[in-house]
């Protein structure tokens, strides 16, 4: 198990090497000084000029890309000149606000995913299913910001049962500080009426995030438990009269999960995706504003500083799932 | 036959194939059919923002557009955007694959860990950080798409040479002496060419999605060419007086992603028995 995780670790390096080497390549490649691409459109010459130093930019190649590289290696993701301050800071102050709402709605995804598939393949066939079919092909074909737009203009502007935007209504101090997740501190300092209050602005952004992944779960659920249920095994234990909900609740859903769990890995990345759009109509003070705030500024260091940091956290995903996978499955840790 | 017969039962693959034909149908004829062909592009101020009625179907937007006019042009927009990256992507893609599926080796291993660097991050964010360094405008936009999204195209068209590599067929040509670009691309290419084309169908779909996405943050194509992302985006600052504003340009995604999302499922279960959807 350690060399396993040791081997999946290793196998990410390279990756995001390749990823810091693509976005160095991005920003010589666009026509134009180096430092007036990554500074944006509304920098000033000595902000450029600080660049040019800060990168060496009138340096050898070889030696710019390795002073990139230690900057990187040294936690320094530049200072975004919207704010003058460090980007690094910024991104780890945004982070559990986007670790909230993504756990949020993958949690979502995955509690009414599964069962509403392990229904579809109960009632195979009948009209049940086929609603139910009919609801997943869509989930997966409604633009997710759109949803995010209409879900808020339904449930905040007309019938006026949830808050518009935001963490926290105004005039509501944050609780202190452990995860950073608002709706898990609250419960943590015992203020209820904050985790009332946070809990009803993450269910429209939470609900638009989840509603693709939902239904892509529940597809993966159907398919997985319909081979099951066709499995020898399921014949024999059916034929021998057990009941029904037994049947299916103690020895298909166990044998079909593996599948659908194997997918949440893919699933959070698509997640983290669509965050970026979901959390700018939201006002949702995470990763995905920031990446949007800064696309608006023409922020691009501050861009490429969320590529990048979304690829450590997707690279560290895909390995807790492997894990799980490895857990589940041990015929993996043989495959090495 | 056989194929078509299959087909013809799949309602569903049926039904998103005439979603995609109508699209298509919109794309060649549009500009010649719509309501408001003058006005598709100038304000008027006096019909601002008004709602559905006999003159205006889907209402009209701030500036006094028909929105029906401008849904039906984005049509053409939407679709270009998609066949060309698709294009695109696949002719970086499918080669590449090819020749790394079949070799292997260093060059394949090369080409995979590559692959590795477009996949280490979300494609969505990945479309979105390359659009904005490449410039704003449709080029930029759809130049970001393919680089995106050809890696997925290798990958898939790699792990597909590999296992038809190892076929009776190849190993018969191999021993006749035919040269290995003729293996690869005259006998591996059309055994693995089903694959590659419920690749495309379903790609097609989530091309449209992720256009519309970028055109939503303003990175796709520039104001005032009709496309169905920026008029979502323009629409927010009317809600909630003007629903219409935001509604058909989003029903439009909707369709156009069902149709190849259904078509693609379809396709895939002619082709591919091992993953036909129990029904």
């Amino acid at each position: 198990m350690f060399l396993f995780i040791v081997r999946r670790l290793l196998l990410a390096i390279p990756a995001l090497f390749g990823l810091v080497l693509l976005t160095f390549i991005l920003i010589h490649a666009v026509p134009g000084d180096p430092a007036a691409v990554l500074a944006g459109d509304q920098a000033t010459p000595q902000q450029i000029q600080a660049l040019r130093e800060h990168y060496g930019f009138d340096r050898p190649i070889l030696e710019q890309f390795f002073r990139y590289v230690s900057q990187l290696a040294s936690g320094s993701l530049g200072i975004s000149y919207m704010t003058q301050r460090q980007i690094s800071t910024e991104i780890i102050e945004r982070m559990p606000a986007t670790f909230e709402l993504t756990l949020f709605a993958m949690t979502l995804a995955t509690m009414i995913g599964i069962p509403l598939g392990v229904i579809s393949a109960y009632f195979h066939n009948r009209w049940l299913d086929h609603l139910l079919r009919i609801v997943s092909i869509g989930g997966l074909a409604v633009a997710s910001f759109w949803l995010a737009i209409m879900l808020q203009f339904t449930f905040s502007m007309e019938l006026d049962l949830l808050p518009v935007h935001g963490r926290l209504s105004q005039g509501l101090n944050p609780p202190p500080f452990v995860t950073g997740m608002i709706v898990l501190d609250s419960l943590i300092a015992g203020r209820f009426d904050l985790f009332r209050d946070a809990f009803a602005h993450l269910i429209l952004p939470g609900f638009a995030l989840a509603v693709a992944p939902l239904a892509t779960i529940m597809r993966f659920t159907r398919a997985a438990v319909l081979s099951t249920l066709r499995r020898e095994y399921v014949f024999y234990e059916r034929a021998v009269g057990y009941p029904r909900l037994v049947l299916m609740g103690k020895y298909v859903l166990r044998n079909s999960l593996v599948t659908p769990v194997t997918q949440i890995g893919l699933l959070l990345g698509a997640i983290l995706g669509s965050a970026v759009v979901i959390e700018a109509i939201f006002d949702w003070p995470g990763l995905g504003s920031y990446a949007v705030l800064s696309i608006a500024t023409a922020d691009y260091q501050a861009t490429l500083a969320v590529v990048l940091v979304v690829g450590c956290v997707y690279a560290l995903i895909n390995i807790l799932v492997d894990l799980v996978h490895a857990a589940v499955d041990p015929r993996i840790l043989e495959q090495l | 036959m056989h194929i078509l017969r299959l087909f013809a039962r799949d309602r569903a693959a049926l039904l998103g194939l005439i979603i995609i034909l109508f699209a298509v149908l919109l794309t060649i004829i549009g500009p010649f059919i719509v309501p408001y062909p003058d006005d598709a592009f100038e304000a008027n101020i006096m019909a601002r923002l008004e709602p559905p009625s006999w003159e205006h179907w889907f209402g009209t937007d701030d500036f006094g557009r028909d929105i029906l006019t401008r849904v039906i042009l984005g049509t053409g927009n939407a679709l270009g955007v998609a066949v060309g990256v698709a294009s695109a992507a696949m002719f970086v893609g499918v080669p590449l694959g090819l020749l790394a599926g079949y070799h292997g080796g260093r060059f394949g291993e090369a080409v995979m860990r590559v692959t590795d660097v477009f996949l280490a991050v979300p494609s969505l964010i990945l479309a979105i950080a390359l659009a904005q360094l490449l410039r704003a405008g449709i080029g930029g936009a759809i130049l970001a798409l393919s680089l995106t999204y050809w890696p997925h195209f290798c990958r898939n068209v790699y792990s597909e040479t590999r296992s038809a590599k190892t076929a009776t067929f190849v190993e018969a040509l191999e021993s006749m002496g035919a040269s290995s670009s003729r293996i690869v691309f005259m006998h591996i290419l059309p055994n693995i060419a089903s694959p590659i084309i419920v690749r495309v169908t379903v790609g097609l779909g989530y091309i449209i999605m992720t256009a519309a996405v970028l055109g939503f943050l303003g990175i796709g194509v520039p104001p005032p060419t009709p496309d169905w992302g920026a008029a979502i985006a323009n629409s927010r600052q009317h809600l909630p007086e003007a629903w219409w504003l935001v509604s058909f340009p989003g029903l439009a995604i909707f369709l156009a992603v069902l149709g190849f999302n259904l078509l693609g499922d379809g396709l895939r279960d002619i082709i591919d028995p091992r993953l036909r959807r129990a029904r």
